[in-house]
């Protein structure tokens, strides 16, 4: 009994020494992990593969409680899709006079029409579009092997989902816009006016600084502005759903996010690679007023 | 009897197994369900191999392999560096299975369980607010420990039948 005794205290002071360094570790690596710097890429180039394979029972439950729920819906959805199509094909012929409208009023302008949004798309199947309490990221089975890059936009059918901040070889980590750390200039796609669109770690999403509050109403649409740099403008983003205080629900979440379209769109420089240059002394700008002199005269 | 009544060569037995168990449930913790319009995410599923974690495994070895496990999941999962870690200690700390009585099947399991998820949630949220200084998201915070409680009796009779084919005991 005495061996046990010692055994056991030495397994708590064990257990509290790795109970330390844990702490010590999380407490260390705060800010990485708030900037999502956390992740090594080799971690995330085995996961995807392997979580693709062992998620395929989890995808086969889904379609077959799809399946039942799709089969009870389908007359009621019928009846509403004949009234909306119904609907649309008024639209669409107001559309049309309008779109010609609009051609003919660009030609005479010379507007030069082309939009910064890549015409290519890279198409990568979404293996996790994992929700934890702290973090909203999708980790995607394509990486630098197929020519995507960090900072690119990922979009799936709905709407933005965000864009890769880690690219791997045969992966890549993608920040949700829903993520705490996620900010993306916005417009109103009705009036123009600017915000920036704030993560919030839940479904429904909050605007910060607001440029022209009441030019917003529920039911806008939302896309990016491109102010940021980031991201090309006029990507589809969400819908307003609350005007006191904003709120916003973002496209994506319609439905699951299964396959993902990467843009190609690298945005501004990060200010990383930008040069600054320092004030000259005046020495300098004596020899470097000096010099062009000196080439004239030789 | 001196060695908590374990003999050395049989506490190494459940290992491997237990550590293949980290390893495939920090990767399957990324994946989410989604049913009835709601996504029922797996972040919790090496939870509950911590829940249930073999009396017969030493409490050096556990806490090695809790500190690399809960680092795996911290990595798959892109969280903060030694927050499951931290839970996971932190659970095994207060359930100490090492010196926990020997009883079987689904009453005892899920016993375990509810302890474990007393110490283990209030831990989650409290380095999460540490580190991203914001609450979790309450409502993914509680489908994933639903999902969880739902498939912990296969867990359990897995774990069950695995122990009695190795030595009848766990």
């Amino acid at each position: 009994m005495a061996r046990l005794g010692s055994n056991s205290s030495e397994g708590r002071l064990g257990l509290l020494l790795l109970i330390l360094l844990s702490a010590v570790l999380l407490l260390t690596q705060r800010d990485d992990a708030r900037d999502r710097r956390t992740t090594p890429l080799l971690a995330s180039d085995i996961q995807a593969p392997v979580a693709a394979w062992l998620g395929k029972p989890f995808r086969s439950l889904e379609s077959a409680v799809e399946d039942v729920e799709d089969g009870r819906r389908a007359l009621e959805e019928n009846r509403a899709l004949r009234a909306e199509l119904a609907q649309l094909r008024v639209e669409n012929d107001r559309l049309r006079a309008q779109r010609g409208r609009l051609q003919r009023l660009e030609q005479l302008l010379a507007v030069e029409v082309t939009g910064d949004i890549p015409d290519q798309r890279i198409a990568a199947r979404a293996v996790s579009d994992a929700a934890s309490p702290f973090v909203r990221s999708l980790l995607i089975g394509a990486g630098r092997d197929h020519g995507i890059s960090d900072g690119y936009p990922v979009l799936s059918e709905a709407g933005l989902v965000g864009h890769v901040v880690s690219a791997g070889h045969r992966s890549a980590r993608v920040l949700r816009l829903d993520d705490l750390n996620s900010r993306v200039a916005v417009s109103n796609a009705r009036t123009g006016a600017r915000a920036i669109l704030t993560g919030s770690n839940s479904n429904l999403l909050s605007l910060a600084f607001v440029a022209s509050p009441d030019r917003w109403s529920v039911g806008d649409r939302l896309l990016t502005s491109g102010d940021d740099g980031r991201l090309p403008a006029g990507l589809p983003v969400g819908s307003v759903v609350s005007v006191d205080p904003f709120a916003v629900r973002l496209d994506f979440h319609s439905e699951p996010v299964d396959w993902v379209f990467v843009l190609p769109f690298s945005g501004m420089a990060d200010a990383e690679d930008v040069d600054v240059a320092e004030a000259p002394d005046e020495t300098d700008l004596e020899e470097a007023s000096a010099s062009p002199a000196t080439e004239e005269a030789g | 009897m001196a060695y908590l009544g374990v003999a050395p060569v049989q506490r190494n037995e459940r290992l491997v197994p237990t550590a293949l168990a980290l390893l495939v449930t920090g990767l399957l913790s990324v994946l989410e369900i989604r049913l009835f319009n709601q996504s029922w995410p797996l972040t919790w599923l090496p939870f509950a191999v911590v829940a249930l974690w073999p009396r017969q495994v030493g409490v050096w070895p556990s806490g090695l392999l809790l500190l690399l496990g809960g680092l795996w999941v911290d990595w798959t999962s892109w969280g903060a560096p030694g927050q499951w870690p931290l839970v996971f200690l932190m659970t095994y700390a207060l359930i100490r299975p090492d010196i926990r009585g020997g009883a079987r099947g689904l009453a005892a399991g899920m016993t375990r369980y509810a302890l474990a998820l007393l110490i283990g949630v209030p831990t989650l949220i409290l380095t999460g607010w540490a580190v991203y200084e914001a609450w979790p998201d309450w409502g993914t915070l509680g489908r994933g420990v639903v999902m969880i409680t739902l498939l912990l009796p296969i867990f359990i009779f897995l774990r069950d039948k695995l122990a009695a084919r190795m030595s009848g005991d766990d």
